[in-house]
């Protein structure tokens, strides 16, 4: 099982902090859903399971918005973040 | 304008650009008005062939152009030598702005609506009184706290205005005050150009424009690779509106695109946010969820853009066909949305982040032609994939082996993990297809000979990889695979390698009747009901008949003719080659002069004629005003006085309400890297700039003393762009062998260099050396009270063919103009030293 902890605490911590300008605040974050997403992109590929695919489009999802708020058209879109947040918070990877 | 129009102006100032060198069949033209008498003036920081050809040279430190336009503005306002007539009736100088604007001058260099935290404004103070404006570029969406229902007073009332000029919130009496301070003396203060050199500009184009004569402006990167590259082209504009250069023979502003279709590559874009010609991308965090709410947010209200629904429905058919129908929005969720600035160099900074796997490059050298050249290694070197598409091996293909960060010891082969596809492509005489030019101009060519060995067009590339796509996903039930499944993809093929048909491809862009397939005659013809279909609106009529490629046609203009060349391939839209071309003639619609006749309304036959394609509503008399009362939309709330059918009040937009990211008008900064400090405000930079300094990506501080020099970089007439393809011809690769640092000789005599010394330049991103080339081409300028010094460097060497040389780019680091996140390459600061880079230790590598 894989402590997607990680990736939850850097997104915390940008909710808390909320960063605007400088894009490399959101870099941590970044690099840890990367890492979740290598991890669930092996075991997709070990197992073909519905319910591991589901898990890496999760994670797929929250790259584009956090990477979206990394580098923003505009104002970074902090309710998007927090629901990408929520819908990570119950994520189990094996 | 055309760039054969050129030889119509009478004064024509080449800036931001080494015209002659980079640009000579265009420069031609120039040459030919020359000799009709015009003037030619060159602005740039160093002395070029086009600087020899020129009238006047004007020296300028790179990055100071606003300055210097700015002060041109001022004297055209303060020595009251608008054009008057032309500028009252078709620019916005009359409209009265919100009360609650702040210019710049008020606000230490920064405009009312700025937020701190995001580094971004919020436009609502920029507004029309009572009324908001939406932008005339691809996005239309207006970024105001509250947009509800604003734009709706477009249709109730023409533009508050004072046509007296003396209301204090008019724009002439606030660009008045914008550029008070931009006097002669403070233009030679902050770029270093002679104030008598500057007059005698100011005189030589503020005397060759009004009603008998008219001027051009043409540039290329030096103006758009700035953090306020966008402004600098603004800057031109205002002044092209207030002399009455738009619209007229020999007037515009001409921007010389670098590569020979970039134009094409900008309409059927290649680029991340637009849709063909200039329709929105939809954005998941701006109102377009659905195809209803992107039409509502994105339509504009009164000009030409009203018509946005028919264009995009009908692109929708073109791209999707018989799955796209009413019921389904006309499979409006296809369309990718975007969630933030997915450009080249924020991809670039996710790449090094591991967030991309996988990268096709085709028709560039990102390694030798992006800025910060060795953080786009390290990006490319944590791909799992890579396919380059070149008809030479480049650097981005072999830098896993060759690469700096290899040489360096950073990383070795083995330890890069990224699978790179080779695939030989074919080059311009080996395929068909057309080219757009710089002046919109589409050019059809023919395939002369078949590719060597392997080597295969692009379009055959993109088919079959498409075709393949498609299967892999025939069977899939995910939604998100949809797209692909319902995509049109179907193009004849011919010959033993299946090469699909790019006029069949040309066909599509054009347009058609859903129902019988019949090609579409003019935009005129697209509907919003899905009864057509077609690729690219602003193109349509280039393919009016099966068999009639307008782009093909080879009729040039005799002496005898108008010189429109109208016979000459297609110009978008509608084969028009002055835009706007309306505002060529007075309010009664005569020509402005005989001299300088282009359009005009003939009142005989009710109807607007003349010697190009009129951009303008035909029938449209000139003394037609909107019927208030009505609630007019679109055209019919343009007067037949109202040339600039694109903007949403008609007028040429001297004052930007919307749209721009970094403020309403053009104001000078200092560029991100400078040795200076900001002479005419306390913002030292432009605040809206895109800026991401990390690690691998430090910028340096405004007055660093350990980088104390500007450094620009720029092309060679003898290597073409990144250079590949010239680099490996051995007769275009031995006029320029080896790459150089060009530095002046009174920066050589501080330094103790002399000519072919081997030098070092460094930036906190990396360091290269290269030969030194002293020359009188470059020379310091006295700004901001010391003594600047200059170097410059071409970007177009690599590792790679006969002629090497190391990679000015990776001196540059990565940041971009807020309204294209394009990268500066014209001026940063480096350090120069005598010397050479001292050569790793082989422990080291591995």
């Amino acid at each position: 099982m894989v402590d997607t902890g990680e990736a939850l605490a850097a997104i915390d911590r940008l909710l808390v902090e909320r960063p605007e300008k400088v894009g490399h605040d959101f870099s941590e974050a970044t690099r840890r859903l990367v890492a979740l997403r290598e991890h669930c992109v092996s075991r997709w590929r070990e197992t073909q399971s519905e319910a591991d695919r589901r898990n890496l489009e999760r994670v797929n999802a929250a790259i584009s918005v956090i990477v979206g708020g990394q580098f923003p058209l505009g104002s970074v879109p902090w309710p998007t973040i927090g629901k990408v947040r929520d819908d990570l918070s119950d994520l189990v990877v094996r | 304008m055309a760039l054969w129009d050129l030889a119509n102006a009478d004064v024509i100032t080449v800036m931001g650009s080494n015209m002659a060198e980079n640009h000579p069949v265009a420069f031609r033209f120039v040459t030919q008005a020359q000799q009709r008498g015009a003037t030619v003036i060159h602005v740039d920081p160093r002395f070029t062939r086009t600087s020899a050809m020129a009238n006047i040279h004007a020296p300028i430190r790179s990055g100071t152009d606003i300055a210097f336009l700015g002060g041109l503005i001022r004297y055209i306002l303060y020595e009251d030598k608008w054009f008057k007539e032309f500028a009252l009736a078709f620019t916005n100088i009359a409209t009265i702005i919100d009360d609650s604007f702040v210019d710049a001058e008020d606000g230490g260099g920064v405009f009312s609506g700025f937020q701190e935290a995001s580094g971004s404004y919020l436009q609502d103070s920029w507004q029309y009184k009572g009324e908001m404006v939406p932008p005339a570029i691809a996005e239309h969406f207006v970024h105001v706290a509250d947009s509800q229902g604003r734009d709706a007073e477009l249709t109730k009332h023409p533009p508050p205005s004072d046509p007296t000029l003396q209301h204090s919130n008019c724009v002439y009496q606030i660009m008045r005050r914008h550029y008070a301070r931009y006097t002669p003396d403070m233009v030679e203060r902050v770029t270093g150009c002679p104030e008598a050199i500057f007059l005698r500009i100011c005189e030589a184009i503020t005397e060759n424009s009004g009603r008998e004569r008219t001027g051009a402006f043409c540039y290329a990167v030096g103006w758009t690779h700035h953090a306020f590259g966008v402004q600098i082209i603004r800057a031109a504009s205002i002044i092209q509106g207030l002399l009455g250069n738009v619209g007229r023979p020999g007037g515009g502003v001409l921007a010389l695109r670098g590569h020979c279709s970039i134009q094409g590559s900008t309409d059927i874009p290649t680029l991340y946010n637009m849709l063909p010609t200039y329709l929105p991308q939809p954005n998941a965090f701006s109102p377009h969820a659905t195809l209803e709410e992107f039409l509502k947010t994105e339509t504009v209200p009164t000009g030409w853009w009203h018509n946005l629904p028919k264009y995009m429905v009908s692109l929708l058919k073109a791209w999707y066909g018989e799955h796209a129908q009413p019921e389904n929005a006309f499979c409006y969720e296809h369309l990718p949305k975007l969630t933030g600035d997915q450009s080249q160099l924020p991809m670039t900074l996710a790449m090094v982040e591991g967030v991309v796997k996988g990268q096709f490059v085709l028709g560039q050298n990102p390694v030798v032609g992006a800025v910060n050249s060795e953080l786009v290694q390290r990006g490319l070197a944590r791909l799992e994939w890579l396919v380059v598409r070149d008809f030479a091996m480049t650097e981005t293909a072999n830098f896993w082996l060759k690469g700096g960060i290899v040489q360096s010891g950073e990383l070795s082969p083995q330890r890069i993990g990224t699978e790179v596809f080779f695939f030989p492509s074919a080059m311009a005489a080996e395929k068909e297809g057309t080219m757009t030019n710089t002046t919109r101009l589409v050019q059809w060519h023919d395939k002369v000979c078949d590719p060597p060995g392997d080597s295969r067009s692009d379009l055959w590339f993109l088919y079959h990889l498409g075709n393949r796509l498609k299967e892999v996903y025939a069977d899939s039930h995910e939604p998100r695979d949809a797209a692909i499944q319902a995509l049109t993809w179907e193009y004849p093929v011919s010959g033993s390698m299946a090469e699909p048909s790019a006029a069949a491809v040309l066909r599509e862009v054009n347009g058609y009747t859903v129902a019988d397939r019949k090609q579409l005659k003019s935009f005129q013809q697209i509907k919003d009901d899905g009864s057509t279909a077609c690729g690219g609106w602003m193109y349509c009529g280039i393919f009016p008949d099966d068999a009639d490629n307008r782009s093909r046609a080879r009729r040039p203009d005799g002496p005898g003719d108008n010189g429109a060349h109208q016979g000459w391939a297609f110009a978008w839209p509608d084969n028009r080659r002055t835009l706007y071309n309306r505002a060529s003639a007075d309010l009664l619609g005569q020509p402005w002069s005989e001299r300088k006749r282009l359009v005009w309304w003939d009142a005989e036959r009710e109807k607007w004629t003349g010697n190009d394609t009129p951009d303008f509503v035909l029938t449209k008399r000139p003394d037609m005003r909107p019927d208030w009362s009505k609630r007019p939309h679109g055209m019919d709330a343009l007067g037949g006085n109202d040339p600039f059918i694109m903007e949403a009040d008609g007028r040429c937009l001297l004052f930007v309400p919307s749209g721009l990211k970094d403020g309403p008008l053009p104001t000078h900064y200092e560029p991100v890297e400078s040795p200076v400090e900001n002479q005419l405000y306390p913002q030292q930079t432009n605040p809206a700039a895109k800026l991401w300094p990390r690690p691998g990506n430090e910028l340096h501080a405004p007055q660093d003393p350990r980088f104390p020099y500007v450094f620009t970089t720029y092309r060679l007439t003898e290597l073409h762009c990144g250079g590949i393809s010239s680099r490996v011809t051995p007769h275009t690769a031995e006029l320029q062998p080896e790459a150089f640092v060009e530095l002046s000789p009174e920066l050589a005599a501080e330094l103790g260099i002399a000519n072919l010394d081997w030098t070092v330049l460094r930036t906190a991103r990396g360091a290269v050396e290269v030969k030194a080339l002293v020359t009188e081409r470059m020379r310091p300028f006295m700004t901001g009270g010391k003594r600047v010094h200059q170097v410059g460097m071409p970007w177009v060497f690599g590792w790679e063919g006969y002629a090497h040389g190391a990679i000015a780019n990776v001196l540059l680091a990565i940041f971009g103009d807020p309204n294209t996140s394009i990268h500066t390459t014209k001026a940063l600061t480096c350090a120069l030293s005598k010397g050479r880079l001292p050569q790793p230790e082989p422990a080291e590598r591995g």
